[in-house]
């Protein structure tokens, strides 16, 4: 039954998306405008195929029906129902039928919301090529990922559940929905572009309309990141929250090369710019996400030999390689149209500091990417398995970031075309005296080493740049001052400032230790004194557990364990966290059974400011959610930081020119 | 046929002196649609639903509006042509700045890269407890233990049990006296059957059962060194008290495949022992 239902939602949806695509696109070629208009239907249908199949899926899972083969392997009777929903994205096929939905969930939103417009040729291309993409991916779930697979359970069959580490933990609800709301979410703006490109409106106009989407995609998938990071502390037991691995870095590219374009477009907006650029960026962000899923799904992370073991890979990697090649081609093709008629008049304005940010963004994607693939090109061309380590990426990475930094604190305060050495050093007077002060309480303290005093005095000077403005906009516009892309942006950066002075300091301080406690005895690392109490055995359905009970400080009773899953027969630690503003204290369990004299292992890892990390998340999804808000528009160019330097006075400002005002 | 007012096209070039492709898009589709409609224009003629004179009026409307649009495209043309191209020697330093930047990060990524065992990734690290590392380290130590099983003679397979025997090196540096550790490098180092490595594997062995006496597979596997040394008192020692202790069935099973029982019984009774097996 649940079979049935899924498999004639995959097919539903696939029909509705191959036709879709088909008569919309026939429509426009023909300019047959009624024909344009059956969009919506089809949207229609789509959607109602992928939420089928979906829910097929999860009442499967729920039923625990091993007659699916997805079901077989990642549910199980003993796996508790939270963890059997969360099952299907933990699985190829699952995450698959997560992506049709999400993508059949945008093209009906689209659909709906420039409604007024079906007959609009750029929106009928843009709606072609998201029909094309889901045409794509529920392609894939009626061949090598179907997710509905029959399958004869034995009698007393039951499966193995989710892997032991996807069952650990409730972030796991939130981290892949997440990121893939992200991922899927580049497919508006990449479409939209393509439409642009087709039809040849490469102007601004599309970029406005997409503008909201752009950012909804870069803010889930930086939620979906910061999460994921989250998730990998609080489940993993190593304490750490970024290790630079293949999956992670998948998904940070199309971050960074949309972090790049929705600055970049600023530009274009204002001074007509970049368009080549700006096309590029959003076609390589979705191009990215495609790579990402082939890296992470193909099987290729394990050996370059095994994607081509299944067909998913060659497939994905097919895909990947039309984007790239339908993408360079039309904007070739378009290049004359492309071309701008204006230049950067000086470096020293907020073009010339958003064309620098791109320029590191790109050369950051650039490190990353070559370091992703380095060992699977090494291991194609030569046979030999080689591994990038972290050094490569923290060497590569901490220039880039620090004159990131340093650009963060530089560009809001820059007006745009140019500025005056004047103006910059009264703007930038209170950002330095926060670096200062940042500086000083590390030092106050007992911080030591370069480095994390770099990152620091970054922070500082970054973090008053973006408090500044937004005290100033607050001051004149009120609680309006908060909301709107330039504001909403600046606590964005707020956020970012306190990631990275969180990631110095977790990383230059951290300590760490293992110590062998009877019950009763304590042990002591840097300033914090661990006393282990005792062990107990607790037994649930799906595992047994071995809980220590720990006191920190002699304050309240954290309890590291070492799950052993019934299933599997895997076992998996969990750590306990003590979190404070000040620094964590992260205990690990790492001897199962104490001997005779009641011996553990606890590991205890001391970090200072992790806490900060997932404030600095919050903040940035704040800020996102405020950058999307309509902020005030701007008729004049009142606001300091958009005038020129060379700004005529009040009673002439009616005068300045529309391009500058922006 | 179809008639649309068209906004005027001059005009709105006059608005502004910046290329606008929006602006050429829409004034190629209207200047495709007067075409088309001048087409439909002379068909209605050819079938006579259109008088001479309307025909002219009409055409000549046509025409006028098809003339605006073509000047007004044209003169976005010159705009497009006054678009401006960096000279060509920022061109030049851009592309070197890149192929510099592309070749520098390329031998540096070749410089760090380092040998993938196979419980590293493709990238990155996780600083993994050495729980984590032991699993990592077992997974390998059974992959080649079944290797040289298949391989039936000692040494076969050499070249995994040595990397096994690297990872739990690895472990032992930050945990000396894990006990899995020093048992599991002990007996990997008995099965690459290299006689020099045969000390160090007794040191391992030995220093298992005393970091852990309760460890059951310290002690299986020192009853099978003992029993292969022809040291039957020693091994019915660790069996006997093995037997004091909760014995894992894979332990078990393995004491059967060597005939470690039934030997050292046999040969404490004085009987012939049976060859070793395994």
């Amino acid at each position: 039954m649940n079979a049935a239902l899924g498999t004639a939602g995959i097919v539903l949806a696939f029909v509705a998306s191959l036709s879709g695509m088909v008569t919309v696109a026939h429509g426009l070629v023909r300019r047959r405008r009624n024909q344009a208009t059956l969009m919506v239907p089809y949207a229609v249908l789509g959607l109602a195929g992928a939420v089928l199949a979906f829910a097929a899926m999860e009442r499967a899972l729920i039923q625990r029906d091993f007659t699916i083969r997805f079901v077989a392997e990642h549910g199980s009777h003993k796996t508790p129902l939270l963890f059997e929903i969360t099952a299907l994205w933990s699985g190829l096929q699952g995450s698959i039928l997560l992506w049709g939905l999400v993508l059949a969930g945008y093209i009906a939103v689209i659909v709906w919301r420039f409604r007024d417009r079906r007959s609009d040729p750029l929106l009928g291309w843009a709606v072609v090529t998201m029909f094309a993409v889901a045409t794509f991916f529920f392609g894939l779930m009626l061949g090598p990922a179907n997710p509905f697979v029959r399958f004869s359970p034995p009698l007393g069959f039951d499966g193995q559940g989710p892997n032991p580490l996807l069952q650990n933990h409730p972030l796991m609800a939130f981290h892949p929905p997440l990121l893939y709301l992200g991922y899927v979410g580049f497919t508006v703006p990449f479409a939209f572009a393509i439409g642009a490109l087709v039809t040849g409106r490469v102007g601004e106009g599309w970029l406005v309309a997409t503008r909201r989407w752009t950012l909804f995609a870069w803010g889930f998938l930086t939620a979906g990141i910061v999460l994921g990071a989250w998730w990998s502390y609080e489940v993993l037991g190593w304490a750490g929250y970024w290790a630079w691995d293949p999956v992670e870095n998948a998904s940070f590219l199309p971050w960074l090369t949309g972090t790049a374009y929705l600055h970049s477009v600023m530009i274009q907006e204002r001074r007509g710019m970049l368009r080549v650029w700006n096309l590029s960026l959003l076609c390589a962000t979705f191009s990215l996400t495609i790579l990402g899923t082939f890296l992470t799904r193909s099987g290729v992370i394990q050996s370059v030999h095994a994607f081509s073991e299944g067909s998913i890979g060659p497939l994905l990697l097919g895909f990947f390689a039309v984007i790239v090649l339908v993408s360079v081609g039309l904007i070739g093709w378009r290049g004359d149209r492309l071309r701008s008629p204006g230049r950067i008049d000086s470096p020293l304005s907020r073009e010339g500091a958003f064309l620098l940010n791109n320029v590191l963004f790109a050369a950051f994607a650039f490190v990353v990417l070559l370091g992703t693939v380095f060992p699977l090109i090494v291991e194609a061309l030569q046979d030999r398995r080689v591994s990038v380590g972290p050094q490569y990426f923290n060497r590569m990475s901490m220039p880039i970031g620090f004159v990131l930094l340093f650009l963060m604190a530089i560009a809001p305060v820059l007006p745009w075309r140019k500025a005056s050495g004047e103006l910059l050093s009264q703007r930038l007077l209170w950002p330095a005296w926060a670096a200062v002060a940042v500086v000083a309480v590390a030092a106050a303290v007992g911080a030591r080493g370069f480095v994390p005093f770099i990152a620091f005095a970054l922070g500082g000077f970054a973090g008053g740049a973006a408090l500044r403005q937004v005290v100033l906009a607050t001051r004149r516009q009120g609680w309006r001052g908060l909301v709107g892309r330039a504001n909403g942006g600046m606590i964005v950066h707020l956020g970012v400032v306190l990631i990275a002075v969180g990631m110095a300091a977790s990383s230059a301080y951290l300590r760490d230790s293992e110590f062998s406690l009877a019950p009763g005895q304590s042990a002591t690392l840097g300033d914090h004194t661990v006393t282990y109490l005792g062990l107990q055995t607790v037994e649930r359905s799906e595992k047994r557990s071995y809980v220590a009970a720990v006191q920190i400080d002699g304050g309240p009773i954290y309890e590291p364990s070492i799950n052993l899953f019934r299933s599997t027969g895997q076992s998996v630690g969990e750590p306990s966290v003590r979190s404070s503003w000040k620094d964590d204290v992260y205990l690990t369990l790492e001897q199962q059974l104490p001997g005779d004299d009641g011996v553990a292992v606890i590991r205890v890892i001391v970090q200072p400011l992790v806490v900060w990390l997932w404030i600095g998340g919050a903040l940035m999804a704040l800020g996102t959610v405020l950058a999307a808000f309509p902020g005030r528009r701007r008729r004049r160019p009142t606001d300091p930081v958009s005038a020129p330097a060379d700004a005529p006075p009040a009673s002439d400002r009616g005068r300045v020119p529309a391009e500058v005002a922006g | 046929m179809t008639m649309t007012s068209s906004p005027g096209p001059t005009g709105a070039v006059a608005k502004s002196r910046r290329l606008d492709p929006d602006r050429v898009a829409a004034l190629e589709e209207e200047r495709d649609h007067l075409a088309r409609s001048l087409g439909d224009l002379e068909a209605e003629y050819a079938a006579g639903d259109l008088a001479p004179e309307d025909f002219a009026a009409l055409r000549d409307d046509y025409v006028v509006r098809t003339a605006a649009v073509l000047r007004a495209l044209e003169a976005q043309r010159e705009l497009r042509g006054g678009a401006t191209r960096a000279p060509l020697s920022r061109r030049l330093a851009l592309v070197v700045g890149v192929v510099v930047f592309a070749v520098g990060t390329g031998v540096l990524v070749a410089r760090l890269a380092g040998t993938r065992t196979s419980t590293e990734g493709l990238t990155g690290d996780v600083r993994g407890s050495v729980r984590q590392e032991l699993a990592g380290c077992l997974e390998l130590a059974g992959a080649a233990l079944r290797g040289s099983a298949d391989g039936a003679a000692a040494g076969a397979g050499s070249d995994e049990l040595l990397q096994a025997v690297k990872c739990y090196s690895g472990v032992l540096e930050a945990a000396p006296n894990n006990p899995e550790a020093l048992t599991y490098r002990g007996w990997l180092l008995v099965r690459t059957g290299n006689t020099t490595l045969q000390e160090q594997a007794a040191q391992d062995l030995d220093a298992a059962v005393t970091a852990d006496p309760t460890y059951p597979d310290a002690r299986a596997f020192r009853a099978i060194v003992f029993f292969r040394l022809g040291q039957f008192e020693a091994a019915q020692a660790e069996l006997d008290v093995l037997d004091t202790l909760e014995t894992p069935p894979i332990i078990g099973s393995l004491l059967q495949q060597f005939g470690v029982r039934e030997g050292v019984a046999a040969a404490l009774a004085g009987e012939a022992t049976p060859p070793a097996t395994g």
